[in-house]
């Protein structure tokens, strides 16, 4: 027996995948070098698959029953995965136009931002309030703890407690259009004033101002109409001016 | 021994299939087609031709109806999701080789690990090689003319064959089996499938 028959013999096995691991890997390298071998490979290949028809079940009924309960089986599965996979296709490819999906996406977007707008004020509106009722709170405090002084101003009521400083004011008009009320301080040995907060009565004319400095270094306060923002020095002349005695 | 299908001869064996009243080469191209277009009807279709001989080859190597069952249920969902596997050449003869394999993969599991199932299943890896016009012109032969080419076979050739492919033996174990030459093994083996070829071939040029 020559080499290259024992070759061509090898090849028929691993074509018949008979060959053992370490033998087939040289039957595979031998076929990329020997165009004889894959020739011989070629033909024999699926040949030798075709054995398998020894074993194909004859048509029995039992073999059929088996073979339909299979195929019920198979065909349930394939509906089952192709409709998961028709959903996934489905984000794939969209079935509405791209330019009715960003336009969609637009609008969403416009939308959420509005509302989003719409809560940023309604957070700003939520926090002044919370601040007026904290203020209203501490002018409670003021108004409320034993050795409070009272001092009567034209306007109004100025309240004392220790170095809290408060007023109370009445019958303020509406500031004019496109103005507000501010409040002064000055300090002691000082001859500018130092502007706090700007404010609008409610409908019955009353306001609160509550002073943050220490009371005890205020010479005197007093309150103007000043453009909506505030200034930082009287533009106007004082409503009123209380010195602090 | 090499035998070239001519055009005539594809022809003739057009005739032949009109006759015995199977698909077409060109049918399967096209069911393959539709196949891997997923078409449904069309892989029922697959299933109606091939199913007996997947679930033949399953049973006759695991030898109980369950595996052989639930092997050819992994093997047409392997289709199924991959028909592009099958490439070019019979594919009878390409789903029997995955039969093959995939119910000598349960037994081997079985041996190592007795209470798995059916776990995964391995392609037929081959190495790259132009399939042939012949073996596609096989393809429309009935089971029945296969059988027949076969039974052709020499009986010390074709039970070797059969060892090979139903049991998974390697040529060394045949021949401890058979008590017979490696030599000899190898050459019977090698005999009988191009006397199998031959016979295939003459079936479809007659």
């Amino acid at each position: 027996m020559s080499y290259h028959t024992d070759e061509l013999e090898r090849t028929a096995l691993l074509a018949l995948d008979a060959l053992p691991a370490s033998e087939e890997r040289q039957a595979k390298e031998h076929l990329r070098l020997c165009r004889e071998c894959t020739q011989e490979y070629a033909e024999l290949l699926q040949v030798g698959s075709l054995i398998g028809y020894r074993a194909e079940a004859s048509p029995t009924a039992e073999t059929s029953a088996a073979l339909d309960r299979v195929k019920t089986r198979l065909l349930a599965e394939i509906s089952r995965r192709d409709k998961a996979l028709a959903s996934f296709d489905w984000w794939r490819t969209p079935r509405v136009p791209r330019w009715a999906f960003a336009l969609a996406c637009f609008a969403l977007v416009c939308f959420v931002g509005w509302e989003s707008a719409e809560l940023h004020h309604a957070t700003l509106a939520s926090q002044r309030a919370a601040a007026e009722i904290a203020q209203r709170q501490i002018q409670l405090d003021v108004l409320l703890a034993p050795g409070t002084t009272r001092t009567t101003l034209p306007q109004g009521l100025l309240l004392r407690h220790g170095r809290r400083l408060a007023v109370l004011l009445d019958h303020l008009p509406p500031p004019p259009s496109h103005r507000i009320y501010q409040a002064w301080l000055l300090p002691i040995h000082q001859k500018r004033m130092v502007p706090q907060a700007t404010f609008i009565p409610d409908t019955s004319g009353r306001a609160a101002v509550v002073f943050t400095a220490d009371a005890s270094v205020i010479q005197a306060i007093a309150v103007s109409t000043e453009p909506v923002g505030g200034s930082q020095q009287p533009t106007t002349t004082p409503l009123f001016v209380h010195v602090l005695g | 021994m090499f035998v070239k299908i001519s055009p005539g001869v594809r022809r003739r064996a057009g005739l032949l299939f009109e006759q015995t009243n199977h698909d077409r080469v060109g049918d399967i191209d096209a069911l393959l087609t539709r196949v891997i277009a997923r078409d449904a009807t069309a892989f029922e279709s697959m299933y109606d031709r091939y199913g007996r001989l997947v679930f033949g080859i399953a049973r006759r190597i695991l030898g109980d109806d369950v595996s052989a069952e639930d092997v050819t249920q992994a093997v047409f969902l392997k289709v199924w999701h991959a028909p592009t596997h099958f490439r070019m050449g019979s594919l009878s003869a390409w789903l029997a080789r995955v039969a093959r394999n995939a119910a000598l993969d349960v037994l081997r599991t079985r041996s190592r690990h007795p209470t798995d199932s059916l776990s995964q299943m391995s392609p037929p890896t081959e190495p790259s090689v132009q399939s042939r016009v012949d073996d596609v012109v096989i393809d429309r032969l009935t089971g029945e003319a296969v059988r027949n080419a076969l039974a052709s076979v020499p009986e010390e050739q074709r039970s070797l064959i059969e060892m090979a492919f139903f049991d998974g033996l390697t040529h060394q174990q045949m021949a401890q089996r058979t008590e017979t030459p490696l030599g000899t093994v190898k050459t019977r083996i090698r005999s009988g499938l191009r006397r199998l070829r031959t016979v295939l071939i003459e079936k479809v040029e007659r």
